[in-house]
């Protein structure tokens, strides 16, 4: 007897999805902000995403472009909502955690360069894991 | 003693009350719906990769063939997203004849998306009442466009057919007709205690996450969010058009919405018809090389044409952002989180209009 077409396997589909120019910005963009590769960033999303949410995905980094992380510059260059919010991607606490050290940090003095980086390393080893 | 069990719930990718195939699958604690995802993929038409290295001539055809509900603003966006890149002028009469019929398909869908709701809640005779009214809107469209769904009706520069003056007759006694039903169906919907029940209070889909989901058109003015596309559209402003705004944010807003922009839709076509012109309906112009982005306002909200062309007017390349891939992700991540019962999920589903030709592009 045959598989159910619900049940087979939809990573084609949701590379198809991720293969558009729009959504390959995305991936790239994304990639770019945490050094990351981009098929690595289109993988996370493929395992991490229900198909929908792969669709959204440029209107939902648009808007985070427009409005996201509009508080605090920290958070705006970490990308904290972006990879928990807009394209969640990592756990909101553990962004919040990496976030929090990285402001700390600035606050004892470290340079603030020094702090992001650390803080990016910090998000795309959690992102790997 | 009751018992409260953890459930997956699959819905789809076949079920009666949907139009298309898709599939929810839903976590519950009994019949309380904890997170739900949606997968697609059944009827994926890879309609971008087909239109890319044709002449803009194909690719206008293909453009409407994206979705048989909405057709007419996908042939709107696409002609005027060309037109702006090729700086291509419309006479008064054709733009103000676009908006006709552009109108005329918001009717149809939004008369069409109550339905499915409707025979969703299973208030069946409200149902069949609402789809019988849209015929009326069907036969309007055929008879200025010569077709019901496909109708390839505007062209770069203008329209393809005049408006004779004994179909404009015709057209105001339809719309008067339509007006009439429509008030009568609304408050048969808005009177319903059972429809109140089903319908007042579920799915709720908050302001704060509307704007997170980038949720768009009824689904998000429903919400209290006043954003309308037609209000950046110059033939639009000419007619004074404001937004239908509901902040309940629930399935009975979202319903009301598609009940008054209704209304609102022949209020505007019957402005058009006072302000045609008489005149040509199409102007010159030819298509030219460059690349351009466009949004217009479909029945389900925002539609954005990315559209790249060469010096023959040909499709070098184009990306179609549809609204029903904001609505649905808004309603499977949002509006079904918290819905108490399993019989909701599906009305909410419905009530956010969902399409998923459009979606799969």
């Amino acid at each position: 007897m045959g598989d159910f077409l619900y049940e087979k396997d939809l990573r084609m589909m949701q590379y198809n999805i991720l293969t558009s120019a729009r959504h390959n910005g995305v991936a790239a963009a994304i990639a770019g902000h945490y050094g990351l590769k981009k098929q690595e960033v289109l993988r996370m999303m493929m395992e991490r995403m229900d198909m929908i949410l792969l669709e959204n995905l440029p209107a939902r980094y648009e808007v985070w472009q427009a409005t996201g992380d509009a508080g605090d510059e920290t958070e705006r260059k970490l990308g904290c909502e972006l990879i928990s919010r807009y394209v969640p991607l990592a756990d909101p606490q553990a962004i919040d955690r990496i976030c929090a050290d990285a402001k700390e940090r600035i606050r004892k003095g470290t340079p603030k360069d020094e702090a992001l980086s650390e803080g990016l390393q910090n998000i795309r080893e959690m992102l790997r894991t | 003693m009751k018992k409260v069990v953890d459930v997956s719930l699959p819905i789809g990718p076949l079920h009666p009350c949907f139009k298309e195939p898709a599939r929810i699958k839903c976590e519950t604690r009994g019949e309380f719906v904890l997170s739900a995802e949606v997968e697609l993929g059944y009827v994926k038409k890879g309609i971008e990769r087909i239109m890319r290295g044709r002449p803009w001539q194909e690719v206008m055809f293909l453009a409407e063939r994206i979705c048989g509900i909405c057709s007419v603003i996908h042939n709107m966006t696409f002609i005027e997203t060309v037109e702006q890149l090729s700086d291509i002028a419309v006479p008064d009469r054709a733009a103000l004849l676009r908006v006709v019929v552009n109108e005329l398909d918001r009717i149809q869908s939004h008369v069409l998306a109550n339905f499915s709701y409707c025979y969703t809640i299973e208030h069946e005779t409200l149902a069949m009442y609402l789809l019988n009214l849209r015929e009326t809107a069907m036969d309007m469209l055929e008879l200025i466009t010569g077709a019901r769904v496909t109708c390839a009706y505007m062209i770069p520069g203008g329209v393809r057919f005049d408006l004779r003056p004994e179909d404009r007759q015709t057209l105001e006694r339809s719309l008067t007709h339509i007006d009439t039903e429509i008030a009568r169906f609304t408050a048969m919907f808005k009177n319903g205690p059972l429809i109140g029940l089903r319908s007042r209070g579920i799915g709720i889909l908050t302001r704060e996450a509307a704007l997170e989901a980038h949720a768009v058109g009824p689904t998000a003015r429903a919400s209290g969010i006043a954003e309308d596309m037609r209000l950046r559209h110059p033939t639009y402003r000419k007619l004074g058009f404001e937004p239908v705004v509901y902040t309940e944010g629930d399935n009975y807003a979202r319903i009301m919405v598609r009940f008054d922009e209704v209304r609102q839709s022949i209020r505007l076509i019957q402005t058009c018809l006072e302000m045609l012109p008489e005149g040509l309906i199409r102007g010159g112009g030819s298509v030219v090389a460059g690349e351009a982005t466009y949004v217009g306002e479909a029945p389900r909200g925002e539609l954005t044409y990315f559209v790249k062309t060469d010096d023959y007017g040909r499709i070098v390349d184009i990306s179609v952002q549809t609204p029903s891939i904001m609505n649905i992700e808004a309603c499977a991540h949002y509006m079904l989180t918290g819905v108490t019962s399993a019989a909701d999920v599906t009305s909410t589903f419905i009530s956010a209009d969902p399409c998923v030709a459009c979606t799969e592009r």
